[in-house]
């Protein structure tokens, strides 16, 4: 270990200026106010303090770590219920002027509530969200605010399997499927068409 | 009675005395890093909210540290680190109330008083480099041992040396010279 003489020592061989200036004082401009050192505790626990309540806004830890499987999980319990009380087939007939598409099966259903949904989406945007607080339909993302969930899975409708958007139920827009246009619904079904099995074209036609 | 370093941290590591064991860190350090942190600013109350701003590093860390340096050589590290951060985000303002003062004081530093040698040589330290500032600091002022200086800033002793040298040379020429 290096005495303090030597370490005095390197800096005369080194700048004898330097040195002087040292062995003079280098503390006569440090003006430290009466009783400072006193404080410094509390001052931090003051700052400390202030610093945690800026930053309590009560998110659990790990919360943005753990949304989408939060999500997700809620979503799929929610499917499983759905589908116990679902019966398996529905029919829903969408009337237009002369025109009738008879439509009695699940999948196709779905895929038109999808289809649905997102046309309200370009339509209306998110504002529908904003503005409505009252969809009972989504309290089971306990912790999750029905607007945040809703904002988040609307933003992230790429990331979900359609089974599982299905398992949520958006009101409005699954009501508002006798709404849609069969031009909408042709529209639809011609982009997706590689996604309708034999099945489906039976039924449909 | 004096607490040894590795009793503070004991004490610190337990939720129910975490506190208090702070504390004791604080009453134990507060001047040394304060002094310390003085050096790289000029007045009291750029120096108090540095040294608060090390204090709240400490204590969001403390559980993370894990003993590869001394407790001391760690809290020198953050203060010396929070202080260069400190005087960075100033610096445009620093650098504009260097250069204003110095307008008209060229000269030699024959016949000097002390206080003027002493005010040179701080605004000499202040357009230093940050490592070398921060070399210079620590061996200058607070006359610390290299092996520990390789501690505080996790450079080798060689590097220290030839940055210490370095720093010196810049420091007696700003004196001599401005």
């Amino acid at each position: 270990m290096e005495k303090r003489k030597e370490i005095l020592n390197e800096l005369e061989e080194l700048s004898p200026i330097l040195f002087k200036i040292k062995a003079e004082g280098t503390d006569k401009n440090i003006v430290v106010p009466n009783g400072y050192f006193d404080s410094v505790e509390n001052q931090f626990l003051d700052r400390r303090m202030q610093v945690e309540n800026e930053i309590d806004i009560d998110i659990p830890t790990d919360y943005f770590d753990n949304i989408e499987s939060a999500v997700f999980a809620k979503i799929k319990e929610r499917e499983i219920e759905e589908e116990s009380k679902t019966p398996k087939r529905k029919i829903i007939n969408i009337s237009r002027g002369r025109e009738r598409v008879r439509l009695s099966f699940l999948p196709l259903l779905t895929k038109i509530a999808i289809a649905a949904t997102l046309f309200f989406f370009f339509i209306k945007g998110t504002d529908y969200f904003k503005s409505n607080q009252s969809i009972e339909e989504i309290d089971y993302l306990a912790s999750i605010s029905k607007t945040e969930a809703l904002n988040y899975i609307a933003a992230n409708t790429h990331e979900f399997e359609t089974e599982q958007l299905v398992g949520i139920e958006f009101t409005e827009e699954i009501k508002n499927v006798e709404e849609i246009t069969s031009e909408e619904l042709n529209s639809y079904l011609y982009e997706n068409i590689n996604e309708l099995n034999e099945e489906d074209f039976s039924e449909i036609f | 009675m004096t607490i040894t370093d590795n009793e503070i941290l004991a004490k610190i590591k337990l939720p129910e005395e975490k506190e208090e064991g702070f504390r004791v860190l604080m009453s134990t350090y507060k001047k040394q890093l304060y002094y310390h942190i003085r050096r790289y600013v000029s007045n009291h109350e750029d120096a108090n909210d540095i040294l608060q701003n090390t204090f709240l590093k400490v204590w969001v860390s403390i559980e993370q540290f894990r003993g590869d340096s001394s407790l001391y050589s760690w809290l020198y590290r953050i203060a010396s680190n929070e202080s260069i951060t400190y005087i960075n985000k100033t610096k445009k303002r620093n650098e504009i109330g260097i250069e204003t003062q110095s307008i008209g004081e060229k000269g030699t530093a024959d016949g000097l008083h002390s206080n003027d040698l002493v005010e040179r040589l701080e605004k000499a330290i202040a357009i230093l480099p940050d490592k070398q500032k921060q070399v210079f600091i620590l061996r200058y002022y607070d006359e610390m041992p290299y092996e520990k200086m390789s501690e505080v800033l996790e450079t080798s002793i060689g590097a220290l040396k030839a940055s210490y040298f370095h720093a010196v040379k810049k420091v007696e020429q700003f004196v001599l010279t401005v």
